[in-house]
């Protein structure tokens, strides 16, 4: 008699109505497995079920159950002595000692930072027992909190976070530490632009955590890291791979967050290489894996990038209206900088669509809000778009006078000689009235790369 | 007064011990089931990754999914490396490949309560399916061992097989 059918499917009577089909119940499905002829036919049920979606789907869960029970898996599970979980007390003892030396640790962090790095080890002569794992991680914690304001400073904590990491005697707390420390001087030797040395680090931090058991977290982290090392250093191919292996690993912790940040640099690799519309579709992706996500940061970046894609991509219409959304996010952030950098975008879409006096207008005010945030550095390479622009024009005098304040800027940002060389070649090309859109492109791209064993060489001498 | 230390509390996670309490289960069965750690290691993998658990709190994200999510993954992760430590380089497929950790904690959460129900069944109901579907004798064979006619062997391990279902689906809060 049909009846009912468990475990999400209903029976709706009126469906026997309709078809003429009676949907068999449960149990004649459970004797059809069985093959017990005496409770139902076995030929019919088959019958059916063939030509039946409900009476398949009903039979593919009882299926399904009779897989997890035929499992010796199971079986074990059902043989296993049962009772409430082992005393946590072990673990909880463990994290006592790390509360307590963090709670120490502030102290002796005072007592530190009140003192030349260099005088540290003295300390610890006189103090041996202070060199604990939570000091190692205020020491990290604060190199972290410098390394975009200032990297060489953090990278010098990071040194001495590691020194006194050496000494911690748990090795589990050291390797975990040390780890800790060599994934953030990889970070503090990216940002520097020494990017040999922040790939070897990432090599270090990823042999100490194949010493711990629980090393697979920071793995991922390390990983992810090494990935942005070899985006600044153009090696794309090898960045797709390792923010990928980066997301998966993250992915298996059910870290969304960290998997959409991988996922990002993936995208900005495939863009970089010329896979401009693929890094947009994988850019649109996360867009909507980020909409449930409290994440307003990510959100606002990877909406720049999908504008940035589009203008790439020569959609000029959707650039706009990511770029104004970017905008929006960003204004509700409070972050200037990147409020600037839209206006940048916005005006550059405005250039492509010849809507010239307003592009030129929006980077002249993008340029002058950069100086203002004393930004020379950003200033100058939105300079360096105008003077593009305006030799485009054939506007040779302005077009020199501003390749002019780009080098100055740039000499504002503290640029070194290699390339101030090459900015003083590009504004008296201009001067000359010999400059080229393709040399301005080639000293954008020198003064970006910015790796000051390459000596600057002209585009026809370079090649 | 004496100063005893041993009398302080201890500056313990509270969201560590709840965890633990609400996972220690689960995560058992993943170590001991799908990546086929001994019993008798089990307990000692599963409070490492609550001590990693506790270094990166910070960095775990607050909703109960995602914790249970991370770790899943932690256990994943060291019971892997503990194939690596103990049984050489060379990882079994099954054990290597990347987990979907939510995928992986509802498989075990639906198999842990299976042993469950099929553990508060008659003896001999219980009995009857592990001979049936665990150890591959048919309904004849155990009709023979019971001294059972042919017909009600198999309609005994049908009515168990019904039984054991609808305990399933009331413990998981569907209708049979």
């Amino acid at each position: 008699m049909p009846v009912g059918c468990a475990c999400g499917f209903l029976q709706i009577a009126g469906n026997e109505r309709m078809t003429g089909h009676r949907h068999y119940t449960v149990a004649d499905l459970l004797a059809y497995l069985d093959e017990n002829e005496d409770l139902v036919s076995v030929a019919e049920v088959a019958a059916a079920v063939a030509s039946c979606a409900v009476c398949a789907a009903r039979l593919n869960e009882l299926q399904g159950l009779g897989r997890l029970i035929a499992d010796r898996e199971t079986w074990h599970e059902v043989d296993a002595p049962a009772g409430h979980p082992p005393s946590i007390m072990d673990v909880l003892t463990e994290a006592d000692r790390m509360a307590r030396e963090k709670r120490a640790a502030e102290s002796d962090f005072a007592a530190l930072v009140a003192t030349p790095l260099e005088t540290w080890p003295l300390y610890f002569a006189g103090h041996p027992s202070a060199a604990t794992e939570g000091l190692v991680r205020r020491v990290t914690d604060a190199a972290v909190a410098e390394l975009d304001r200032q990297p060489a400073h953090s990278l010098a904590l990071l040194d001495a976070a590691d020194s006194i990491a050496s000494r911690v005697s748990d090795q589990n707390g050291q390797f975990e530490c040390r780890s800790e420390v060599w994934k953030n001087r990889a970070n503090a030797l990216r940002i520097l632009g020494r990017y040999e040395e922040a790939l070897a680090a990432t090599v270090m931090a990823e042999r100490f955590t194949e010493e711990i058991a629980t090393g697979g977290f920071m793995l991922a982290q390390i990983v992810y890291t090494r990935g942005t090392v070899l985006f600044k250093m153009g090696r794309f191919v090898e960045t797709i791979q390792t923010a990928r292996d980066a997301s998966y690993r993250f992915a298996e912790y059910g870290d969304v967050k960290r998997v959409i940040h991988a996922r990002n640099l993936e995208a900005m690799a495939l863009t970089e290489q010329g896979q401009i519309a693929e890094g947009l579709r994988v850019y649109l992706l996360i867009a909507r894996q980020l909409q449930p996500l409290d994440d307003p940061q990510m959100t606002a970046r990877v909406t720049t990038n999908i504008a940035v894609s589009h203008r790439r991509l020569g959609n000029y219409d959707d650039a706009t209206t990511y770029t104004l959304a970017a905008q929006q996010l960003y204004r509700a952030l409070g972050a200037k900088s990147e409020i600037i950098r839209t206006e940048w975008t916005l005006g550059l879409i405005d250039l492509r669509v010849g809507e010239t006096e307003g592009g030129l207008a929006r980077l002249r005010g993008a340029a002058a809000a950069f100086e203002a945030l004393l930004m020379p550095a950003d200033a100058g390479f939105v300079k360096l778009d105008l003077t593009e622009e305006l030799l485009r024009l054939e506007e040779w005098d302005e077009a020199g006078m501003m390749a002019g304040q780009a080098a100055e800027a740039f000499v504002r940002a503290g640029a070194k000689l290699h390339l101030s060389t090459a900015l003083a070649f590009l504004r008296e090309a201009v001067q000359q009235r010999s400059a080229t859109l393709e040399l301005v492109q080639y000293v954008r791209d020198y003064v970006k790369a910015d790796e000051e064993e390459r000596t600057f060489a002209p585009p026809s001498a370079a090649q | 007064m004496p100063n005893d230390t041993n009398a302080e509390p201890l500056l313990c996670s509270q969201r560590a011990d709840a965890a633990y309490r609400a996972h220690y289960d689960l995560l058992r069965f993943i170590a001991a089931r799908r990546f086929r750690i001994p019993d008798d290691e089990v307990c000692g993998v599963i409070h490492d990754v609550f001590v990693s658990f506790i270094r990166h709190e910070a960095r775990v994200a607050q909703s109960p999914a995602d914790e249970r999510a991370w770790l899943v993954g932690g256990v994943c992760n060291a019971s892997r490396y503990y194939w690596r430590k103990h049984r050489g380089e060379e990882l079994p497929p099954d054990i290597e490949e990347y987990i979907d950790p939510a995928a992986v904690a509802d498989d075990a959460i639906t198999r842990l309560l299976l042993a469950d129900v099929l553990r508060g069944l008659p003896e001999r109901c219980r009995d009857l399916l592990r001979k049936r579907y665990s150890e591959g004798y048919t309904a004849d064979e155990i009709g023979t061992m019971q001294s059972l006619a042919r017909g009600s062997a198999k309609n005994l391990i049908s009515k168990c097989l019904l039984a054991a279902r609808a305990a399933f689906c009331r413990l998981r809060g569907t209708s049979a």
